[in-house]
């Protein structure tokens, strides 16, 4: 059934109900209208200041950089929101996407790279993550992940602390002149608490960042291609009685999208492989886990791929379980590297 | 305008292509009212299916606009030959799929463009479900030091 014309429209995820032509010439409208705006704005401070100066008074350079600045940026913006609508409206989405290509194809650093070898859509920039390695050739640079739950701890930790110091000192000036505030007392003895169990909540994320040391893993090739064998080394550092370690093998799908007017990411591991494990030792400061072994990918898996909004990732996963400490994870990204044709392959064989 | 019908032919049989192999492709145009279309839009392409939002890459673009339809009979086979890239293959994953097209987009004098889309493989990867089957986390692992 034939839908009627509508004029207002309404968000379903990244769908938008009603006219896209209606929504196109709002856009337009909206943004001549703040180029209009920016034009008189900066015409009005431009004659501001002239006749400023043509009467001798001293005008204020500061305010009129300001003024003269947020005019350019109405003028701009409107500008480009029009350019934008007549861009979409005026080419396919295949020719936009034509353009974005060729325009990528334009890379200056294409001899400087070795690896950025015509491989569309595969994250090349991890090339740049990896530094030389000391007893194989290349070492691989941890993800980093923000520390909030430190962060968050910490300022925790602060606030109760400081809280309980100055209540606790308000009882005890009550206390040294003779008057006891029941309520106050209890008051306090529950921000004590509090004190000391976001303290130690504290402490613990503090431990486990620092009580077992870093996690190093150095690989003999840089990027992977499937069905191929490497050896790696694992390089555990600390002082600390370790119930297990694993080193993994990963394959991540992610995906971006717009649920209303949030952005969330959804991620699902596809492929997991054990491909080192050790129970039970000691681990010395003079002494640590240094050991050699090897990987092999899968013939024929996926290749590292990102877009804007989805991407396949691989990583080697290193788990550590100590008794009496968080278990440890720490992930290290590897490039797993697109096939090349048969015809290749058999030549590279022989 | 909804007769026109697209045929595609290629130059080898479907469906896989090998990465960097060269990709030769045909269509033709049937219908009665071929003249109503203003341009004619050629391009092969890759697009993400699945979870996320989609993500488009087109690796080869024609257009003939008005002035180039003009000269030809557009119930002509129209021929197109182009290197394909070396990545990204073709993957059936489990949020996250990629599937590379070749598209024929016509543009007609009213409404809306008709699109014609046949899909091709490049390269041959395993999929999610075939990888995760090569898993051995809840298996005891080689390499296991105990």
């Amino acid at each position: 059934m034939k839908r009627f014309f509508r004029i207002t429209g309404k968000k379903r995820g990244t769908r938008l109900t009603g006219s896209p032509r209606m929504r196109g010439l709002g856009e337009v409208i909206g943004s001549s209208i703040l180029a209009l705006a920016g034009v008189v704005f900066l015409l009005m401070v431009l004659v501001f200041q002239w006749n400023a100066l043509r009467t001798a008074q001293s005008p204020s350079w500061t305010v009129f950089a300001l003024q003269g600045l947020s005019a350019m940026a109405m003028l701009i913006l409107g500008l480009w929101g029009i350019i934008r609508v007549l861009w979409n409206a005026s080419a396919s989405v295949e020719r936009r996407g034509a353009l974005v290509s060729r325009a990528r194809e334009i890379n200056p650093l294409h001899d400087v790279n070795p690896v950025d070898d015509d491989w569309p859509a595969v994250p090349v920039d991890l090339f740049w993550h990896v530094l030389p390695g000391e007893h194989l050739r290349f070492q691989l640079w941890p993800k980093q992940k923000p520390r909030w739950n430190l962060i968050l701890s910490g300022v925790l930790a602060m606030v109760f602390v400081t809280v309980t110091s100055i209540l606790t000192a308000m009882n005890w000036d009550s206390i040294n002149l003779g008057s006891i505030d029941v309520l106050g007392m209890l008051l306090n003895l529950a921000l004590i608490i509090a004190s000391i169990w976001s303290f130690r909540l504290f402490v613990r994320q503090l431990l486990k960042i620092t009580g077992i040391g870093p996690t190093r893993i150095e690989i003999s090739e840089f990027p992977l291609r499937e069905g191929e064998t490497y050896e790696f080394v694992l390089i555990q550092t600390g002082r600390i009685r370790i119930r297990v370690i694993e080193v993994m093998l990963n394959c991540i799908e992610e995906a971006t999208f717009r649920d209303g007017t949030d952005l969330r990411t959804e991620t699902r591991e596809v492929f997991g492989l054990r491909i080192f494990r050790k129970r039970g030792f000691e681990l010395k400061p003079k002494n640590p886990l240094i050991e050699h072994s090897a990987l092999t990918l899968p013939s024929a898996v996926m290749h590292s791929f990102q877009s804007l909004n989805n991407k396949v990732r691989w990583q080697l996963t290193v788990l550590c379980q100590a008794r009496g400490w968080p278990d440890l994870c720490r992930t290290f990204p590897i490039l797993v590297a697109p096939a090349t044709s048969k015809g290749h392959n058999r030549d590279d064989e022989r | 305008m909804e007769s026109i019908q697209c045929n595609f032919g290629f130059g080898k049989r479907l469906p896989g292509f090998e990465p960097a192999s060269v990709l030769t492709y045909e269509f033709q145009l049937r219908g009665e009212d071929l003249k109503g279309i203003q341009a004619i839009e050629t391009s092969v392409l890759w697009h993400t299916i699945g979870k996320g939002d989609e993500d488009i890459g087109v690796h080869f673009f024609n257009r003939y606009g008005k002035r180039e339809l003009a000269e030809r009979d557009l119930s002509v086979v129209f021929e197109f030959s182009t290197e394909l890239p070396k990545s990204p293959h073709s993957y059936l994953g489990q949020i996250v799929s990629i599937e590379w097209l070749v598209r024929v987009k016509l543009f007609l004098n009213r409404g809306k463009p008709l699109v014609f889309d046949h899909p091709i493989r490049l390269g041959a990867v395993l999929s999610a479900d075939r990888l995760g089957s090569l898993s051995n986390l809840d298996r005891y692992a080689e390499g296991d030091v105990e």
